[in-house]
């Protein structure tokens, strides 16, 4: 009965929020800027006026102190939405977030339940630089315990965060400004996505691209580009970061046997070399070329227009990555 | 304050004694093997807060918190299992001495980091509060976990919300070894709550009947008006900060209260107070100190034999949820008709 509808990933979480928020009163959110009128890019955008201090709370700028309160909600029966608007903040709670949240079911021999979603946003461009912009799903995937998602889709972002809302797990979820205006067909009633799965989207035959963040459309239109050159790219978006969807991942390199992995982050330690460590273990006799990492250069991101530039990976960068796995230097 | 009360809070007390001496004794024999933080010397403040609570209370302690988790009911035979490595531990064996819960008796859990069980215990409060639930929650820290951001932090955020919670600082003036002079230099830990209009009171536990006092006013007071409660405890750690090291009248607090060995011991000041009140003979007294002391001493055996834990028992306690939540069965509405507001269309580039 629902025709296609088409929202953008900013309008999908809110619409996700406020339709948890109707769901169960025990959803809460609790964020710095909710009642600004930029509404957190969006993703909050009417809910104060709709749900009012009481369960729209807006923090004082003690990120650490706040992350705990959530924590302790968590534990009481509450489903807090702890949103920080620029994820490098993320360091002032990693003590409640990483030894508190993440452990405190497992540390307690499987008792207590901490259903806290904590939503990151990822800045690039506009002179974001050093202390706005990192992505740090690879420091959230390294440890047990958080169930850790990064969705490029708008239909993703809104099942994942219900999925979050209602999981009685610690989750992070990562999201990537300059996806806020990505539009996409969106389901109207609830609904959820699992945590773990990945989607392919674009299939292909010659060599598999998995891309993170707003390396996402980057890839898509690397792999349009190259589908004119006669290259057949399957682009996979992983969605989730923990637990990762590494079936989906390796039947498709099974057939390609190529891997790109095109990370919006470090390489060392980081997403891309974790994809490579899977593949060169389940997969070292099929490959026909050696795995290759797309990654941000090995220093901060730069705030200058021009270095900024220079500095981000694009599709042409993607593309060129796939060309040369595809014609491995002898 | 009434003597049965006082009673009930010495009971409790001499019983954390005596089991925080059965793991002392016992701790060389190396079968409890993991990190154990005594709370010898501050065995009445737990105590007199345990008497006060209700079930439906919640309490957050820290790595020394075998007390509270006494006071508030916590079963004893599965402190110790936990201590001992077994399965039926209160963590199954997982957490250790640092890590210690029982839920059924509102002991909520602690932490090994200084200060982090403050705001969650905060958030527990916010929990009540915003489902108008019953029940208050107790935070119990140290001295150190004042100097720890996040417990300031967390007191603005409780004043400013007016949540149903009571910090109790338990200053022993140690951390680790580290006295307070070489940490801060002002020591009236207090001054620094009440910067944030958290009125409280400071304190002896050497004091018991100024404590228990104190801490009714508290108690009421939070769960009256609904709103943050502070209170700080100057004592005495008569062991080691970790380790089964202790030096003190810990053993014979019922024998001679009016010594002047005693005078620093909370509970054989209690035991004196009860004693000039006519409320006990030291005959009871001795009868409880002795009956403290064969309970820890059986549950300490009977923990001793239970099974071990299990290797691959493990990965079972990490998630509670699989990869897919279930959305409540509930009622709603479009957006459009359900009041909010269109998500704003506006970019904005910072």
């Amino acid at each position: 009965m629902d025709a296609p509808r088409e929202l953008s990933y900013a309008e999908a979480i809110a619409e996700a929020t406020d339709q948890a928020m109707q769901l169960d009163r025990s959803v809460i959110v609790i964020g710095q800027g909710t009642r600004d009128r930029g509404h957190i890019f969006g993703t909050v955008a009417g809910l104060f006026e709709k749900y009012g201090p009481e369960r729209i709370i807006e923090m004082p700028l003690s990120e650490a102190a706040v992350a705990g309160v959530a924590i302790g909600a968590a534990l009481d029966g509450l489903r807090p939405v702890l949103i920080l608007q620029r994820t490098d903040f993320v360091f002032l709670i990693m003590d409640q977030l990483i030894n508190q949240a993440a452990k405190w079911r497992f540390t307690f021999g499987g008792r207590g339940r901490v259903p806290l979603t904590l939503r990151l946003i990822t800045g690039k461009g506009w002179g974001q630089g050093p202390q706005h912009s990192q992505s740090l799903h690879a420091t959230f995937g390294h440890f047990p315990g958080l169930r850790v998602a990064m969705p490029t889709e708008p239909d993703d972002a809104k099942g994942l965060l219900l999925n979050a809302i209602f999981s009685d797990d610690p989750t992070v979820i990562l999201e990537t400004r300059p996806l806020f205006a990505r539009r996409g067909e969106v389901p109207e009633a609830p609904y959820t996505r699992p945590f773990g799965r990945a989607r392919i989207l674009r299939p292909g035959s010659d060599v598999t691209v998995v891309a993170t963040a707003y390396l996402l459309p980057e890839a898509l239109a690397a792999a349009a580009s190259l589908a004119a050159e006669g290259i057949s790219a399957e682009v996979i978006d992983p969605v989730s970061v923990s637990p990762l969807d590494q079936a989906a991942i390796i039947a498709s390199v099974s057939r390609t046997r190529r891997l790109v992995v095109a990370d919006a982050s470090w390489a060392p330690f980081g997403f891309a070399s974790e994809l490579a460590a899977i593949v060169g273990e389940k997969l070292f006799g099929v490959l026909s070329a050696p795995v290759r990492r797309v990654t941000l250069p090995f220093t901060p991101a730069p705030t200058a227009r021009a270095l900024e530039q220079a500095y981000y990976p694009n599709a042409a960068t993607v593309a060129a990555a796939v060309k040369s796995v595809l014609s491995p230097p002898v | 304050m009434a003597p049965e009360f006082l009673k009930s809070v010495l009971k409790s007390a001499a019983r954390i004694r005596a089991v925080e001496l059965a793991i002392a004794a016992h701790y060389g024999e190396e079968k409890m093997r993991c990190p154990t933080h005594l709370c010898l010397g501050q065995e009445i403040t737990p105590a007199v807060f345990g008497a006060l609570s209700r079930a439906v209370d919640v309490f957050f302690g820290t790595y020394r918190s075998h007390g509270h988790y006494l006071a508030k009911g916590g079963d004893l035979l599965r402190l110790f299992a936990e201590l001992l490595g077994k399965r039926e531990g209160c963590s199954s064996g997982v957490g250790g001495s640092m890590h210690i819960i029982d839920q059924s008796a509102g002991f909520h859990g602690t932490s090994a980091i200084v200060g982090a069980t403050v705001p969650i215990a905060a958030g527990a409060a916010l929990s009540r509060a915003r489902r108008n639930a019953p029940g208050i929650a107790v935070s119990f820290f140290g001295d150190a976990a004042v100097e720890e951001g996040i417990v300031m932090e967390t007191v603005n955020f409780a004043v400013l919300h007016q949540l149903p919670v009571i910090f109790v600082c338990e200053n022993n003036r140690l951390c680790v070894t580290t006295p307070l002079e070489l940490r801060t230099p002002n020591d009236q830990l207090f001054r620094r709550f009440e910067s944030f209009g958290l009125v409280g009171e400071r304190v002896e536990a050497a004091e018991p009947l100024l404590l228990a006092a104190a801490a009714e006013r508290a108690y009421e007071a939070c769960c009256e008006f609904r709103g943050p409660q502070f209170l700080e405890v100057t004592t005495d750690r008569w062991a080691t900060h970790v380790g089964a090291e202790w030096s003190g009248p810990a053993d014979s607090w019922w024998q001679d209260p009016e010594s002047a060995a005693a005078a620093r011991c909370p509970l054989a000041q209690l035991a004196r107070a009860l004693l000039s009140q006519g409320a006990v003979t030291k005959k009871e007294l001795g009868e409880w100190a002795g009956a403290a002391r064969v309970e820890a001493e059986a549950a300490f055996r009977a923990a001793s034999i239970l099974p071990d834990c299990v290797p691959d028992d493990n990965s079972a306690f990490l998630y509670a949820t699989g990869l897919e939540a279930t959305l409540p069965v509930g009622e709603w509405r479009p957006r459009a008709a359900g009041g909010g507001a269109e998500p704003s269309k506006l970019v904005n580039p910072f």
